[in-house]
């Protein structure tokens, strides 16, 4: 293990020495070549980002044309692809990002390692995510937009839908899903080996326990969004049956492989949201969360009860009723962890002796009070004679979005409001910070609680009309006012952005006095992370450490069992156990090309398989086949120590 | 494209919150007792959680004391008050389930196309169209099937949804406890006109219903008036007889809906439209400008002929 004498530079020689070791090429092939979880985290939820307001200006479309009954602003067709497009957008490309997104540049930090344990798997989950919205979103550029909605129901997208519009959603869907288990495999192995000593399980930050169960769910879940767009893609290009009753196949079975990844990818998306909010709650409350081991065991719980309870979207099927039975108590069994994590927020409250009211905190509380209202529309639809008058229709479409909004996107702006001054390095400006959640807040409300009611007095969802005198007006008309008001509280929040960039008010490393390791190193975040990595003894190392020790090499030498890496080599501490004990030292890869080449070429597959063309097809393969090649290659030789 | 608007009949709006029939009437209670129980438990909830946020713990709390209180919060509301939510909500389910009817004192075929209905009656037989008339008071079973893709039968006000499957054959118990005129929809995306796959359960006690079977079994009227026979020999010789059937004539195509006593229906295109005279020569002559995307191609139709297609088709009581 190299150590370094702490006693031998000034600490400015350490730190220059290891930014020297650690960046990357300046410009243009920096920019291709990096690896950095920070920038890769960057990128990211940039990417992210724009597809959230992608998805957002479809939603606005759809809510515009059901502002007045029998309106023309879109046709029936666009509808439709507006339709598709927008949940294909939300949960491929948002919703599931955006967790990868924060997770990329948080959770590396948060348990004081260097970077993430495989970085180029990192920077190639991100490239091939990148180039899958690309290859969905091309769909636009050759007028054959998906429109087969986005759960995409067999048969109607298979034998009743012409043209590439279809092929264009299964192959995009499946080229995505390889970015979210790339992602997962690193996610689980970085939390496993590279936490600072002494960073025991149970001392482990609970949005790292968030993101490890929903690691592990989109290992199991998503080999059927595989597999089911990959047999959807045969039976429409090659003209295999799997899913044609006529021929022995079953239609059926299209729904339970989407659903067995549908329903668990809906707490995907939502657990790490609720783990930014246990670790933003805390800090503005100045308090630990209360009940830490219950908060663990409920993330926990709900991931495996999530894998249990797909057949709630079926209940219309005509399945048995026993074994739909089944399925509905299982969602009723959801409830005790959601149950379990609200109260694990209240007590925390309950106990706080002050409450510092910021935006990032205003955000998380409206997040949770919002969210409670998706879970009991949601214990509702588990219950089966309601759930066959209340599915689809609008009564589901207030529920998902309740659940998917207030679960996912407030807790995202609440966690824009809190890291992002670790990210740039400045504040973001409060006032707007909170203009931004009452409008946002507001419009959601008034977006989506009347559609609650729309669904009882009989609107099915995904229709792009309705007719005038059935009582639908002013609840649709509401609702889309509603949508502009959100979308409204949005744009405040981007206009915050700006405008606290141009002002740059400086951060500090910790300004909300936070106690998790990330807010131990400089912000923005030197490139090396941590120069010294810290020993950690209890969940909120800061508050019982000295903050800025951290960051500081060799200053307070020696620091209880910290320790110093050479600083000219691109290494990170590996620990073992549960307990985190010193395993050794790991060399890291730096930058490298070989990420972007292959998800280029794996591009090239999926656009073979696209135009049909075995040509393009081979040789897509066979480029993959050479990027991974070149990849290993230069893993041995690509002067690493 | 105009309302199904008067099926409503005095009603201000249908759906699930207007039962007129056992199933929807379960549904509806179950409802009402989840909205209350869910308010209850959210009201109770937000109030303990704005006390939360706006009390202030003394800075010299036993530690102790506040771990206990954590665990009591915890317990309380995330294992005891769910698990009392729980065992309600189950009986609730249980319950529901049980109590639905399940009778087949009348059966019909009913099948779904893209974007309209097919309902096949027995003894004696006879196949109609986006009008499902049954007997009050009576258990109507519907078989569910589908010709193309998935669709979802669904008439709020009688009863939950139920889906029709390629290669399955899902039933349905329709029971209507008031005559009345109920709106139905089509509840699975089936493409492009989903929106306008509707259709309407006539309910009406049993002997106007066993006179309306009866009525409706026999062939379509005989052109009686010079117009009509033109307008018989047009739909003939036009390709309407290619996807329509009319019993009693040549006119046997499958592709659209039976048309044998048309103008007895109060809506064309499954609820695009009202049956009148205006509406459905726009019809005829350009499908497409009503329901776009449907799969009955414009006619090339002269205006005599259209006219006196328009006399045939409205005789067709
Ligand atoms: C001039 C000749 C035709 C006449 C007079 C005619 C008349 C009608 C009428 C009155 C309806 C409404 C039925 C109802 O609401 O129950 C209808 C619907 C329909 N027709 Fe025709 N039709 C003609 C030609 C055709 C042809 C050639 C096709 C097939 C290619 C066709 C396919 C359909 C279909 C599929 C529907 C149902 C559309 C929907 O609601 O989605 N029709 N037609
Ligand atoms: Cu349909």
């Amino acid at each position: 293990m190299s150590i370094l004498d702490p006693t031998a530079d000034s600490p400015q020689q350490v730190r220059q020495r290891l930014t020297e070791t650690w960046s990357d090429p300046y410009g243009t092939p920096g920019f291709f070549s990096t690896v950095d979880h920070k920038r890769v985290g960057h990128r990211y939820l940039v990417t992210s980002f724009v597809f959230f307001l992608l998805g957002g200006v479809e939603a606005l479309l759809m809510r515009t044309q059901l502002a007045t009954p029998d309106a023309a602003v879109l046709n029936p067709d666009l509808y439709n692809r507006m339709l598709t497009m927008h949940g294909t957008t939300m949960f491929f490309l948002f919703l599931g990002t955006i967790i990868a997104a924060w997770g990329n540049y948080i959770i590396p930090l948060a348990i004081g390692a260097r970077d993430m344990a495989y970085p180029r798997m990192n920077a190639l989950s991100y490239w091939v995510f990148l180039f899958a919205g690309i290859f969905l979103y091309a769909s636009f550029f050759v007028g054959a937009i998906p429109d087969g909605g986005w759960f995409a129901y067999v048969p109607l997208t298979t034998d009743y839908s012409a043209g590439l519009a279809m092929d264009f959603w299964a192959l995009g869907v499946v080229f995505v899903g390889i970015s979210s288990t790339v992602g997962a495999i690193n996610f689980i192995v970085t939390v496993f080996k590279m936490r600072a000593p002494g960073m025991t399980m149970s001392r482990l930050p609970l949005v790292v326990w968030s993101t490890l169960t929903t690691s592990f769910m989109i290992l199991l879940s998503f080999p059927a969004i595989t597999l089911a767009p990959l047999l959807m893609a045969f039976d429409r290009i090659v003209g295999t049956h799997f899913f044609d009753a006529a021929l022995g196949g079953d239609p059926l079975l299209w729904q339970h492989l989407f659903w067995f990844w549908g329903h668990p990818i809906v707490y995907v998306v939502f657990l790490p949201p609720i783990g930014w909010l246990y670790m933003i709650i805390p800090t503005f409350t100045g308090r630990p969360i209360a009940g830490y081991n219950w908060a663990v065991a409920a993330t926990v719980a709900t991931g495996f009860i999530s894998f249990g309870v797909w057949v709630h979207h079926m209940f219309a099927t005509g399945l048995p009723d026993v074994t739909a039975s089944f399925f509905s108590v299982a969602s009723l069994g959801v409830s005790f962890p959601t149950a379990v994590a609200f109260f694990v927020f209240t007590a925390t409250l309950w106990t706080a002796r002050r409450i510092r009211w910021t935006a990032a905190m205003l955000w998380a509380v409206g997040a949770l009070v919002s969210f409670v209202i998706g879970g009991i529309s949601g214990v509702m639809v588990a219950i089966m004679p309601f759930d066959w008058q209340a599915h689809d229709t609008y009564f589901v479409v207030a529920h998902l979005h309740y659940v998917l909004v207030a679960g996912n996107v407030l807790p995202m702006f609440a966690a824009f409001h809190y890291w992002l001054p670790k990210v740039t390095g400045w504040m973001l400006d409060e006032r707007l910070g909170k203009t931004s959640f009452w409008v946002t807040t507001i419009g959601l409300h008034v977006l989506f609680f009347p559609q609650h009611w729309l669904g009882l007095v009989g609107m099915p969802r995904r229709v792009y009309t309705y007719p005038a005198g059935l009582g639908w007006d002013v609840a649709n008309l509401a609702s889309t006012v509603g949508g502009y008001m959100f979308a409204a509280g949005v744009l405040i929040a981007m206009g915050n952005f700006f405008v606290s960039w141009r002002r740059r008010a400086p951060a500090g490393s910790n300004p909300w006095g936070a106690g998790t390791l990330e807010w131990a190193t400089t912000s923005p975040v030197a490139p090396y992370n941590f120069a010294q990595i810290p020993e950690v003894h209890d969940r909120y190392p800061l508050w019982t450490l000295d903050g800025d020790v951290v960051d500081d090499p060799v200053g307070i030498a020696p620091q209880p069992g910290g320790v110093v890496l050479a600083d000219e080599h691109h290494e990170t501490l590996e620990t073992v156990g549960l307990d985190a004990r010193l395993g050794g030292v790991l060399a890291m890869p730096g930058p490298s090309y070989w990420p972007f080449w292959t998800a280029a070429a794996t591009f090239l597959c999926f656009f073979g398989f696209l135009i049909q063309n075995p040509i393009t097809l081979t040789l897509g393969l066979v480029a993959v086949a050479a990027t991974l090649i070149g990849w290993h290659h230069g893993h041995l030789t690509g002067g690493e120590h | 494209m105009l309302a199904a608007a008067s099926a409503l009949g005095g009603c201000s709006f249908t759906g699930t919150l207007a039962p007129r029939g056992p199933d929807a009437q379960i549904a509806a209670n179950l409802w009402w007792y989840m909205f209350w129980l869910g308010t209850a438990i959210f009201v109770g909830w937000l109030v303990l959680f704005i006390v939360a946020m706006r009390r202030r713990q003394p800075a010299d709390a036993d530690p102790d004391a506040e771990r206990r209180l954590h665990r009591r919060f915890i317990i309380g509301g995330g294992i005891v008050l769910p698990c009392l939510a729980f065992a309600t909500l189950f009986a609730l389910d249980l319950w529901g389930i049980n109590a639905l009817p399940q009778g087949d004192d009348v059966v019909v075929e009913a099948t779904g196309y893209q974007f309209w209905w097919e309902f096949a009656y027995r003894d004696p037989q006879l196949v109609t169209a986006n009008e499902l008339y049954i007997p009050t008071g009576t258990d109507v079973e519907v078989r569910l099937h589908t010709e193309d893709v998935i669709h979802s039968f669904w008439v709020p006000q009688l009863s939950g949804k139920r889906d029709m499957i390629p290669g399955r054959t899902n039933t349905l118990t329709l029971h209507a406890t008031e005559p009345g005129r109920y709106l139905g929809e089509c509840t699975e995306f089936c493409g492009i006109q989903h929106a306008n796959m509707r259709f309407e359960v006539v309910a009406v006690p049993p002997a106007e219903y066993e006179a309306w079977h009866e009525r409706m079994a026999r062939p379509a009227t005989e052109p009686s008036t010079a117009a009509q026979q033109r307008g018989y020999e047009a739909f003939m010789n036009a390709s309407c007889a290619g996807c329509h059937a009319i019993r009693g004539t040549s006119a046997d195509g499958e592709i659209g809906p039976p048309l044998t006593h048309f103008a007895s229906r109060r809506w064309l295109g499954a609820g695009a439209a009202p049956n009148d005279r205006g509406h459905l020569a726009g019809w005829i002559v350009n499908a497409q400008t009503l329901k776009p995307g449907n799969a009955m191609p414009p006619m090339e139709i002269d205006a005599e002929d259209l006219s006196a297609l328009l006399d045939y088709l409205q005789s067709l009581e």
